[in-house]
């Protein structure tokens, strides 16, 4: 019998996950909680699927890296780890899909189904969030900002790069512009979103 | 370009994922020896660690918390989705290849067990003929024997004579191949002339004949085994030489 899916995580309309509570969250982990893994799943879950089935694609593979995501961190939970817990399990997810999709080459698919699309005005914006607000809304928001703060060219291939997983080669290939070029905008992009996001250390609503 | 400075340029690729799958595995190797190479990633990393807060939340489907939980609570390893079909439809192609070979086997089988059948049968006969035969020689009322003259072959002949059925049963042993262009014979000497009874076959055993005797020649007085030319003139070979004899 495996815990039963819960909320005590978010409490009322304060969607609030602080420093403190994902540190319990991490202990109750590494001490094998199995309710902390339901508890984990369920925060992180949303923003998980929204990130790999952006790049994969593919509602079942979606969920296999899922699996193999949340299999790591209850594996390999460090107590003493050097980063956040949720950052830790976006980018674990983030490394699987993007090893999924160098594996099976979807880069061709994925620039076929960009030039089958209205690319650059797909490119300029980002579908609506969800209606009922998901824990980390806020940080999303922020996010969205600093990523809308960019000039358009350099959100491109943010977008093409990060949340599509295309490597440079790919994203200069589709959008017929110089390799330089793609690790210039890149770079600058990068560099401009580190210092926008600074500021957020915790996630708090 | 120095080795490190290329490792130095890319530690931004690697931190958001944008080198091709063998850089990555280069980078990752390096960053186990380079300590530096590993503090900037990581700092990398860390000021870039909510970017991917930047999608739009996916509702999940019913059910998945669930099954996610129970994946990583059941030790046992679930399949990749691809796995189970995969499994069928390769086991669906064994399936059909073995169905194929065990419709050969089978028929294979049915083509031994017909052989084995008349094995069997072929068997039975010689063995009904032998148990016949035992019969005959259990009942007989004489018995002749005679070493055949062949030189350098232990070779002979006994006969089992059954008056009440009016035959001989025969027991060959030990005669050579003929040579060519002759054969063995046994011939009945009777009251009113001779007849061949029957030809002797050659070989390493024993060869087990019976053998009518003659009724329309009077008394049977004695036997003669020969070897004698195959070919004939008036019924009778154009030369015979006798390598033995039995007299009743």
């Amino acid at each position: 019998m495996y815990p039963q899916a819960t909320t005590s995580i978010v409490t009322g309309n304060r969607l609030t996950l602080s420093a403190a509570r994902e540190g319990d969250l991490r202990a109750r982990l590494c001490a094998r909680d199995q309710q902390a893994l339901v508890e984990l799943i369920e925060l992180t879950t949303p923003w998980l699927l929204g990130l790999v089935h952006g790049m994969l694609q593919d509602h079942d593979e979606s969920e296999d890296v899922l699996l193999d995501t949340f299999r790591q961190v209850w594996d390999k939970i460090d107590p003493a780890g050097p980063t956040g817990l949720l950052p830790l399990v976006f980018r674990i997810a983030r490394n699987k899909a993007i090893d999924r999709l160098r594996r099976r080459k979807r880069r061709t698919a994925l620039a076929a189904r960009w030039r089958a699309s209205a690319v650059p005005e797909e490119l300029m914006t980002f579908p609506e969030t969800i209606a009922t607000p998901h824990p980390g809304w806020q940080v999303q928001t922020q996010v969205r900002e600093a990523l809308g703060a960019l000039p358009e060219e350099q959100r491109a291939v943010v977008h093409l790069a990060y949340y599509q997983g295309m490597t440079h080669g790919d994203i200069a290939a589709e959008l017929a512009l110089p390799l330089g070029t793609v690790k210039t905008r890149l770079r600058l992009a990068y560099t401009k979103l580190r210092a926008s996001l600074a500021s957020l250390r915790e996630w708090v609503a | 370009m120095r080795a490190h400075s290329w490792f130095v340029e890319h530690r931004e690729d690697f931190a958001t994922g944008s080198l091709e799958r063998g850089e990555m595995v280069v980078f990752r190797e390096h960053l186990t020896r380079c300590e530096e190479c590993r503090d900037a990633t990581a700092e990398l990393e860390h000021q870039l660690r909510w970017l991917p807060l930047g999608v739009t939340p996916v509702a999940p489907p019913p059910g998945l918390t669930r099954r996610l939980a129970a994946g990583v609570l059941d030790r046992r390893r679930t399949m990749p989705r691809w796995v189970l079909p995969t499994a069928l439809a390769a086991s669906a192609v064994i399936a059909a290849g073995i169905w194929t070979q065990e419709r050969r086997a089978v028929r294979a089988l049915a083509a031994e067990v017909d052989d084995l059948r008349r094995t069997l049968v072929s068997r039975d006969a010689r063995l009904a003929a032998t148990l016949d035969t035992l019969s005959s020689i259990r009942q007989a009322n004489r018995v002749l024997q005679t070493r055949l003259a062949i030189p350098g072959v232990e070779a002979n002949v006994v006969v089992f004579e059954q008056e009440s059925r009016n035959q001989w049963t025969v027991v060959v042993h030990g005669l050579p191949p003929a040579p060519a262009g002759q054969r063995y014979a046994l011939w009945f000497m009777c009251e009113k002339g001779m007849r061949q009874g029957a030809a002797l076959p050659s070989g390493s055993g024993s060869v087990v004949l019976v053998i009518a005797k003659p009724t329309d020649l009077g008394a049977v007085l004695s036997a003669s085994v020969t070897q004698e030319s195959e070919a004939m003139t008036n019924g009778m070979p154009l030369s015979k030489r006798e390598i033995g004899a039995l007299t009743l």
